[in-house]
This record gives C-alpha cells, sequence and structure tokens, in this order.
C-alpha cells in the first residue's frame, strides 16, 4: 500500500447502509456520536422554541401571551435543557465522534457504557420535559432550583431533579470514556504533547465532570429528600440551611460553565491553524492553560454568591480575576495563530473567527461581574442573561457550528452549501449581537431577569421590542442552517477525505470512517501528524519529477477529491 | 513511488486494519482499572460533599450532637468497622493471589471471603440503620446521620454485587486471562473500606 492510499478510498468495502436496528444496537463511536448530535438538536430546537414564546411575551409591556406560571416554566425548562441536554452533548457528541479518530483510536474504551451514556440522554430529557403534563405544570423553579421556592413546587420539579440525575449519570459515564479512551488508546507516537487540542479540551471537560457532577448528585438527592423524606438540609428552623444547596450546586455550577466553553475553545483551537495555513501559536502553552483553567474553575463558586452574603466576597473575587489570564492566553493564541496567516473565510473559519470575538465580549462581561462592587447593582438582571448568552451562544454555540461545518463533510461524505453556511454566519452573529447586546442596557436599567412581563413606565419597551424583532432572525439563520443540512444529506457522497488540509488524524482516513476508523495509520512524529504526511507526500512527488508531481498533490491537496490515479 | 515507510506493516491476507485492531485490544485491557479509579474519585467528591456539611453543620451549631437527643449505640457499628477492615484485608489478599504466576487459581477463596465479610458488614449497617434512635427530621444532624449512613449501605451493596459478578466469572472461566476486572472490583472495594472507616471516624466516634 502506498502513502497516499492511506488518504484514499479504502480497500474494504463499504459497510452495508445502516438500517434502524443498527442505530438502536449500535456501539460504535460514530454512529453514537451521530445520534448525541441528532438528539441535542432536537432538544435544542424544542428549548429554541420556549425561547421565541419568552420572547414574544416579553416584546411590550404588559403582554400577556404566556402567565407568569407558564413564562417561569418556560425560562425554567429553556435554560435547563440548553445547558444539560444541548451546549454539553453537543460537544460530547463531537467528542464522541472525533476523540477516538484523533488519537487513531478504533473506538472509544467502553462501547457498551459509551451506548448507555448516550440512551440515558433522552431517558433523562424527556423525564424533565414531563414535566408539561403534570397537573402543576412542569418545573419553574429556573435552572438554578434554588431552595426554598423548589422545595414548594409540584410534581414537575420531581421529574426535573430525577431527569438531572439521569442526565448527569450520563455525563460522568462519557466522561470517564473519554478520559479512559484518551489515556489508554492513543496510537504509537501519540504522546500527550501531540494530542489535539479538541481532544485535549474534552479530556479536561471530562476531568471537570467527574469532580463536579458528583456535587450535583448530592444537592439534587438532598432536594428530593427534603421534599419526600422529611429530611431538612435546607431548612433553617432546623438547623438546616439554603447555603447547603447553594453551595453543592455551585461547586458543580462553575466548573459545568467551563464544561460548556471548552470543547468550543478546542473547536476554534483546530480551526483557526487550518484556515489560517499555520501552526497553532503556542500549542503547550493552550494546554497549559486548558489545565490552569481546569484547575481553578473550582475555586471560584462563590461569585455566584455575593449578594447573599455566605462568602468571602474578596477571595473569590480574585480567583475570579485570577481564572481570566490563562483564558486571555487562550484568545491570544488564536490571535497570533492568525497573524499574517493565508487566511481562509470557510463557513468554519467564519465562526470560530465568530465564536473568537463573541466569546472575548461575554468574557469580558464576566470580568466586570467579577467585581463584588459591580455584581451588588446588576446580580439577577439582564446584564446577566447578556452574559450567559454571550458565552453560550458566542461562545460555545458559535464553536459548536464552527465543528459542524468543519467536520459535517467528515461524518457524512458530503459538503455543507457554502453559501448557506455564509449567510447563516452572517444572520445569525448579526442578530445574535442585536437581540443580546441591548440586554446589557437593560441590565443595567435594572431590568430584573425571569419576570413575565414589565410596566410601560419602566422604559424598557423599546429596546424589548427590539430584542424580540432580531430573536426571530435567529430562528431564520437556524433554519438556513436546518435546510443546508437536510438538502445537503440528500446530495451525493463525494467529500475528499481530507477537504480544508487538516492536520490532526481525523483527515488521514476517508469520508466517513469505515467502522474500524483507520485502514492504517500515518507515522506520528508531531501534533500535526496529516500535514507531515502531506509534505512528505509533496516533497516524494518532486523528488520523482515534475510530470508526477500533480498527482498526489491533488490527492490529498485541500479541495481535491482522492483519485483512484495517484495510487 | 511508494513510501510504504509511512505506514505500519501489516500481514498479507489479513484485513489491513487487523494490526491495529489487535493492538487496541491489548491497550484496552487496562481501561478498567482507570476507569473505576476515575468513578472512585467522583464517589469521593461524592461524599465529601456530604461530609462537608457535616462540618459546615458542626461549626454552625452551639451543641454537637444537638442537646437532649439519644446518640446512637456506637456497639454494632464497632463491630462492623471490624468485619468491614477484616473484609479489605481479605480483597487484598485476593489481589495477591491476582498477581501470581498461578493466577487464577487459589483467588476464589479470598473473594469468597471478601464477599461473605461484605454481606456480614451491610447487615451489621443495616441493623445499625434500623436501630438509630431518632428521627429523620429532627434537625440537620439527623438528616445527615440517616442520609450519609444510607447512602453508605447503597454503596456496600453495589459493591457486594460488584464482588459477585467478578466471581461468578472467575468461576466460569471467562477472566482466566484478564485481571482487569478483579482490580478494578477490588478498587471499588478499597474505596468502600475506606468510606466505612471514615465514617465511622466522623459520625461514631467524633460525632457522639
Amino acid at each position: 500500500m502506498t502513502t497516499t492510499g492511506v488518504l484514499a478510498r479504502p480497500a474494504a468495502p463499504r459497510p452495508r447502509p445502516a438500517r434502524i436496528l443498527d442505530w438502536l444496537t449500535t456501539t460504535d463511536h460514530k454512529k453514537i456520536g451521530i445520534m448525541y448530535l441528532v438528539n441535542s438538536f432536537t432538544f435544542f430546537a424544542f428549548a429554541g422554541a420556549l425561547a421565541m414564546l419568552m420572547r414574544t411575551q416579553l416584546a411590550q409591556p404588559g403582554n400577556t401571551v404566556l402567565s407568569p406560571q407558564a413564562f417561569n416554566e418556560d425560562f425554567t425548562m429553556h435554560g435547563t435543557i440548553m445547558i444539560f441536554l444541548v451546549i454539553l452533548p453537543l460537544l460530547q457528541g463531537f467528542g464522541n465522534y472525533f476523540v477516538p479518530l484523533q488519537i487513531g483510536a478504533l473506538d472509544m474504551a467502553f462501547p457498551r457504557v459509551n451506548a448507555a451514556s448516550f440512551w440515558l440522554l433522552p431517558v433523562g430529557g424527556l423525564t424533565i420535559v414531563a414535566g408539561y403534563l403534570t397537573h402543576g405544570g412542569a418545573a419553574a423553579a429556573g435552572w438554578t432550583n434554588y431552595v426554598p421556592l423548589s422545595l414548594q413546587e409540584g410534581t414537575g420539579e420531581d421529574l426535573w431533579i430525577l431527569g438531572l440525575l439521569i442526565v448527569g449519570t450520563s455525563s460522568l459515564l462519557g466522561a470517564i470514556n473519554f478520559i479512559v479512551t484518551v489515556l489508554r488508546l492513543r496510537a504509537p507516537g501519540m504522546s500527550m504533547s501531540r494530542v489535539p487540542i479538541f481532544t485535549w479540551a474534552t479530556t479536561t471537560t471530562s476531568v471537570l465532570i467527574v469532580l463536579a457532577v458528583p456535587s450535583l448528585t448530592a444537592g439534587l438527592l438532598m432536594l428530593l429528600s427534603d421534599r419526600h423524606l422529611g429530611t431538612v438540609f435546607f431548612d433553617p428552623s432546623h438547623g438546616g440551611s439554603v447555603a447547603n444547596y447553594l453551595n453543592t450546586f455551585w461547586f458543580f455550577g462553575h466548573p459545568e460553565v467551563y464544561m460548556l466553553i471548552m470543547g468550543a475553545w478546542g473547536v476554534v483551537s483546530e480551526i483557526v491553524p487550518v484556515f489560517s495555513r499555520k501552526p497553532l501559536y503556542g500549542y503547550r502553552f493552550v494546554i497549559l492553560a486548558l489545565m490552569l483553567i481546569m484547575a481553578l474553575s473550582f475555586t471560584v463558586w462563590g461569585h455566584h454568591m455575593y449578594t447573599t452574603g455566605l462568602v468571602n466576597d474578596l477571595f473569590f473575587s480574585v480567583t475570579t480575576e485570577l481564572i481570566s489570564v490563562p483564558t486571555g492566553l487562550l484568545v491570544l493564541a488564536w490571535l497570533f495563530t492568525l497573524w499574517k496567516g493565508k487566511i481562509r473565510f470557510e463557513p468554519p473559519m467564519l465562526f470560530a473567527l465568530g465564536m473568537i470575538a463573541m466569546f472575548v465580549i461575554g468574557g469580558i462581561d464576566g470580568v466586570w461581574m467579577a467585581s463584588p462592587a459591580a455584581d451588588f447593582s446588576i446580580h439577577d438582571t439582564y446584564f446577566v442573561v447578556s452574559h450567559i448568552h454571550y458565552v453560550l451562544i458566542g461562545g460555545s454555540l458559535f464553536g459548536i457550528f464552527a465543528a459542524m461545518y468543519y467536520w459535517f463533510p467528515k461524518m457524512t461524505g458530503r459538503m455543507l452549501n457554502r453559501k448557506l453556511g455564509i449567510w447563516q454566519f452572517w444572520l445569525l452573529i448579526i442578530s445574535f449581537n442585536v437581540t443580546f447586546f441591548p440586554q446589557h442596557f437593560l441590565g443595567l436599567m435594572g431590568m430584573p431577569r425571569r419576570v413575565a412581563t414589565y410596566p410601560v413606565s419602566s422604559g424598557w419597551g423599546m429596546l424589548n421590542l427590539i430584542e424580540t424583532i432580531s430573536a426571530y432572525v435567529i430562528t431564520v439563520s437556524m433554519l438556513v442552517g436546518l435546510w443546508n443540512i437536510l438538502t445537503t444529506l440528500r446530495k451525493p457522497r463525494n467529500a475528499p477525505a481530507d477537504p480544508w488540509g487538516g492536520n490532526s488524524l481525523e483527515w488521514a482516513t476517508v469520508s466517513p470512517p469505515p467502522p474500524h476508523n483507520f485502514d492504517a495509520l500515518p507515522e506520528i512524529r508531531s501534533e500535526r501528524p496529516v500535514r507531515d504526511l502531506r509534505l512528505a507526500i509533496s516533497a516524494a512527488a518532486k523528488a520523482a519529477g515534475p510530470e508526477e508531481a500533480a498527482g498526489p498533490e491533488e490527492a490529498v491537496g485541500p479541495g481535491g477529491a482522492a483519485p483512484e490515479a495517484a495510487q | 513511488m511508494t513510501a510504504s515507510e509511512h505506514v505500519p506493516g501489516h500481514t498479507a491476507g489479513r484485513h489491513p486494519a487487523a494490526e491495529l485492531i489487535d493492538r487496541q485490544a491489548v491497550r484496552s485491557a487496562s481501561s478498567s482499572v482507570t476507569g473505576m479509579v476515575l468513578l472512585v474519585a467522583s464517589e469521593a467528591v461524592f461524599f465529601a460533599a456530604f461530609l462537608g456539611i457535616y462540618a459546615v453543620s458542626y461549626t454552625a451549631a452551639r451543641v454537637w450532637p444537638p442537646a437532649g437527643i439519644p446518640t446512637p449505640s456506637i456497639g454494632v457499628p464497632t463491630v462492623g468497622v471490624v468485619v468491614l477492615l477484616a473484609s479489605g484485608a481479605a480483597m487484598a489478599a485476593a489481589m495477591r493471589r491476582a498477581h501470581a504466576p498461578e493466577y487464577p487459581r487459589g483467588i476464589m477463596r479470598w473473594l469468597t471471603a471478601a464477599l461473605a465479610l461484605a454481606v456480614a458488614f451491610g447487615v451489621l449497617t443495616a441493623i445499625g440503620y434500623a436501630a438509630i434512635p431518632f428521627g429523620v427530621g429532627q434537625g440537620i444532624y439527623e438528616s445527615l446521620f440517616y442520609m450519609i449512613i444510607g447512602l453508605e449501605l447503597g454503596h456496600v451493596v453495589g459493591g457486594a454485587v460488584l464482588l459477585g459478578v467478578v466471581m461468578a466469572r472467575t468461576w466460569t472461566g471467562e477472566l482466566t486471562l484478564r485481571r482487569d476486572p478483579v482490580q478494578a472490583a477490588a478498587i471499588y472495594w478499597y474505596f468502600v473500606v475506606v468510606l466505612g472507616v471514615v465514617i465511622y471516624v466522623v459520625l461514631y466516634l467524633a460525632g457522639s
């Protein structure tokens, strides 16, 4: 077999098309990864529709589209689903598909556990959503689910707790699987200092999950037993304390926000070098930054509790400001990678650049709120809503769309439409900013979050109306993306093995990869093995003479199909 | 223009990926041990959350345990913790057999001893649990007491089931060429033993 054969079509026959039973019983990390994505995008559509309901309600002062109770249920479900069933599982879905490929492994370390962690997700998600069918309606205490409010809720609250316990178990099993896979199943030559940043980011995310999710589990169990078994963990009249919930929740909750963003950082760290035609600036420093953030994220939870008087504000203020240092290091690494690069503005790169810009806005909001003096005036206002959406949409979701456009050809063998991708990007980034940037002003003007309506005299009507109109444009941009995916899936499979001129091992196999991932692996001597291979091929071709040089170049060059002639 | 030195060689006639698949099978053998270490780390955080709340409540309370409540008897839990330590010792002996060249010969009797002692500890814990002389809702001390012991009991049951599964698989000869499931079960059981001792010290020795 020749070197070019590594990148060409496999000698082995293609697997027969998957039937439904194959999907239901599969332990293949690639199919499970795709199921993660489909499941999460479905929940994304549902939670997005809830968001549109809320925006419609808030379009005018005194609106009555939703009752206050329905509004409370909607923002609770919106937040819970987006955080636990959309952003994190989407990143885990991409991780499922690409971590084994990036480290040259055959599958995850525990394929059956992997299937279990996927199937727990829709079960947990539907358990949470089933609250809508109960007499008292869905859980309505917000995604943070503070006591004592959550102690007074109806059956929907119990389903919320049970669903979250199931989803947490899913995350925990998945995280253990990722860490073991990365530690144990790396291909020869793939040392930890050559592992792609996306895989690194998935690993650090998984460490956070392993060490933080049990704290949430403990909090939820106490909540459940306070509600039904007569314990008094959160009841101050019997020596319990609301602080017990706040501490267990936020000891999980702050590492949680890093679980939601690290994967997106990883995606951007993959895409920016490829589309700048440069190595990632400071590869080792990026890893160091990820590890520092991973460790520091366990020391900042108290900044959610400044106004409670329960924590040492100064300590948590310092640690929170401190964590912005390695985060800034990441942004600098991406900017220096862009510097003097040959930048190609393909859709994945546009989303990655959008992610950097939007994440910086969200991050700077965070630095302001880390100051207790500022936080006391903007706590629980729309300023916080703006911040969380800048980091979760502008950061995580832009990263997820970047990953979608970047890896779609690898997953399906089909290239997404470039023009529609560019349309989706510009529609989204403009409407996203018009929707969420004014929320900074609303927050500073004192509009509290989680209110179903507001009076005319508040003067918040105009900005809210603009936001609502713009939110509908966000929906349009999502529909453009959906249309792009659906129409592309009907096209023939003609994507080359390496359409972008990639660096990491997933580009060294055909698109989509065979069930066993690789027929053969290239030698791994740096953190960019596929680029090394490409250079070796073109050097060999040059040595062989100019008339032969064209073949292999085409075989692996960006955008080139892998012609049989190259073999 | 071949450059086959860039590609790992493979035996003629086999599937081209066969070598990669073989290597993966070998490397995944130690995965269950790593996975169990991570699970135990997660479990440790889980119990640390409850013990942390215990510590905070202890610090905040003027009298601990609260004045006027009957303290749970220390007799049965003391016997229990001795049985638990014996079970851990039996597990350690089983692990010594697991690393001996004649493995899996001789391991079954130690695993049986560990399991029998584990079940005994579980029964003693359940007896102690039933005899706790106060109600669950009287105060934070009582709530924590019930919660922590209850969860410990759950983990003992889980550990006993895990041990039973590993023993059954050893019995059928399925594990003749593998030690990692036994090792993984042992790591979990060591965790339960350490947990049992910590809970005994905190709740019964220091806390009453």
